[in-house]
């Protein structure tokens, strides 16, 4: 064995783990060469100092903090799930944005909402509200309207109000262009309605793929089909703007109208005017105002329309009475029979007044 | 191990399984048994002062405590430990590289300089005395020794010699082949004897062992 060799075996023999068949070899050569047994020697003084070598022993502070870390370590494998959840950081930001979508989500857009049926309700009120020739939108479509239009009816847009006075004074220049686009257009509006109705298949079967085609259509349709009534009152009020085009005599008319109405009679009367007028006549009465009282109740009959049988029947009694009391026994009979005509419930009365009348003018006769 | 299998105190393996189980008292246990070796260790390994050491020591039992779920009680416990040292000394050592190597060469001049000159005041005196001075010394050189060892040759020297642990062992902490431990080792045996020879103690130690 040469020194390389034991070499190779020097660690296997210091640490005891060198093979038998070797031992052997390593004692003779060490016996042999004084530099490898010296080598040997060098290796057992190093581990002996090294085993002799005092080390410092870890502090109680760090020892006792990993115990305690430990501890809560442990301790943390006994928390159930949830209370980790609830403590941590995560939760609260989760939550927050969850509310606020939470929030949003129910509330946040109730205003404002833009489905398919709003759409179709907004372009119905735009039919609706606008002459069509001005409906906006339908950049082909309308040139194509309007051109058929005028090639039925004549020019159309020559009558808008393009040369509209300006908006200088906001509401009321507006009304003012929405009676003149009113007045001027109506008629030919609603001829353009018709029109539409029959050529409606032709003019749009080559727009029908579009989605705001067809909602137009189906506006038109609604419209179409809908306010028969609405051209019927707007053909009233044409009739009626037709006689004067300003407000003004619009208003001057709605006036004749009332006077017209008047002149039948001249006063008007209502149930508390006969109540009034036979509450008088019975207070007269009774004052002893026979004269007065009479002629009260005579006004109140001749009154048109009549009063009704009871304040009929009242004043025929009240007239029979003074009358009676006058001694102007044909009057008092003849109201009295009038009496008996009209009033059920009085008439045994009355033919007992007419007959004592009867019975006092005979005397008086005899 | 043998003598604390003799009193019945559990293995290190048995006491990982009862810590992994919720037993703190099992932590502490290891704890006892193995902080000073770790301890040793680090210092060996990446020569700081003994606060610097404690953190390291610390963050090493940290991820004891961190991983004990991962830990498998058929591999040995001492193994898994020394790993996780190993590892967090050698990611340390990348760190302090540059510092390490500018702050390393100065002490190692000085030291080989001095050296001679102490073992001459050294031999004048008394024998007792001598001693004690003389093992001062050579740990003074053997410390200066290995810590001018590779990385490598290092670790396995301060695992087979100062923390005992077998050369199986060794190669799986390592992650190397056990022949290749064995050379290194061999390596760093003959590194330290060649310090300890420019230290002139081998020389001294031929010269009195001739005598």
């Amino acid at each position: 064995m040469n020194c390389e060799k034991f070499e190779e075996l020097l660690i296997d023999f210091i640490e005891g783990e060198i093979e038998p068949s070797d031992i052997e070899l390593v004692k003779k050569h060490l016996a042999a060469c004084q530099n490898c047994s010296k080598k040997v020697d060098e290796f057992k003084e190093i581990r002996k100092v090294i085993n002799g070598d005092t080390h410092p022993e870890p502090s109680p502070e760090i020892l006792a903090r990993l115990s305690r870390i430990a501890r809560e370590e442990l301790e943390k494998d006994n928390v159930p799930f949830w209370r980790k959840w609830f403590y941590s950081p995560i939760l609260v930001p989760v939550l927050s944005t969850g509310l606020a979508l939470f929030i949003w989500i129910s509330n946040g857009q109730k205003d404002v909402e833009y489905g398919p049926d709003d759409a179709i309700y907004s372009t119905k009120v735009m039919a609706k509200k606008m002459p069509m020739a001005q409906e906006p939108n339908f950049p082909g479509v309308r040139e194509e309207a309007v051109s058929n239009l005028e090639s039925n009816q004549g020019p159309l847009l020559s009558e808008e109000p393009v040369s509209a006075p300006p908006l200088a004074s906001g509401k009321k220049s507006r009304i003012e262009e929405g009676t003149t686009a009113r007045s001027g257009e109506p008629a030919p509006a609603k001829e353009m309605i018709a029109g539409r109705g029959v050529k409606e298949d032709h003019e749009y079967s080559r727009h029908r793929d579009e989605f705001s085609d067809k909602l137009e259509a189906k506006a038109i349709e609604e419209r179409a089909s809908e306010p028969k009534i609405e051209a019927e009152e707007e053909a009233f009020e044409v009739g009626s703007l037709a006689k004067g085009r300003s407000g003004e005599t619009e208003v001057q008319g709605f006036q004749e109208v009332k006077q017209r109405s008047n002149i039948p009679t001249s006063y008007t009367y209502t149930e508390t005017t006969y109540k009034d007028k036979l509450d008088l006549g019975l207070k007269q009465q009774k004052e002893g105002n026979c004269e007065a009282s009479i002629k009260t109740n005579e006004e109140l009959l001749n009154l048109t329309p009549p009063p009704t049988d009871p304040v009929k029947g009242k004043a025929y009694l009240s007239l029979g009475e003074c009358y009676e009391q006058m001694g102007e026994w044909e009057k008092a009979v003849s109201n009295y029979k009038n009496l008996e005509e009209i009033s059920p419930e009085q008439a045994a009365f009355a033919v007992e007044k007419i007959e004592y009348i009867r019975r006092q003018t005979r005397l008086l006769k005899q | 191990m043998t003598d604390l299998a003799e009193k019945k105190e559990p293995t290190d393996e048995e006491a990982m399984a009862r810590f992994q189980n919720g037993d703190v008292g099992a932590f502490d246990f290891l704890l006892h048994q193995h902080s000073a070796a770790i301890l040793r260790f680090i210092m060996n390994m990446v020569t700081v002062n003994k606060s610097n050491a404690e953190d390291l020591l610390q963050e090493i039992f940290m991820k004891v405590i961190e991983n004990r779920k991962k830990y498998d009680s058929n591999r040995k416990f001492t193994t898994w430990l020394y790993t996780m040292a190993r590892n967090r000394c050698i990611d340390y050592l990348k760190a302090e590289k540059h510092r390490r190597y500018s702050s390393l060469d100065a002490p190692l001049n000085s030291e080989t300089s001095d050296g001679p000159v102490k073992l001459e005041i050294v031999r004048s005196k008394e024998k007792n005395q001598e001693e004690k001075m003389m093992n001062k010394e050579i740990r003074a050189i053997l410390n200066t020794g290995v810590e001018n060892l590779k990385e490598e040759f290092r670790e396995v020297f301060l695992l087979r010699e100062i923390e005992s642990l077998s050369l199986k062992e060794i190669a799986d902490i390592t992650n190397v082949p056990i022949g290749t431990v064995k050379s290194r080792l061999r390596y760093a045996y003959l590194n330290l004897r060649e310090i300890f020879i420019q230290a002139g103690y081998f020389e001294e130690g031929q010269i009195a062992k001739g005598v």
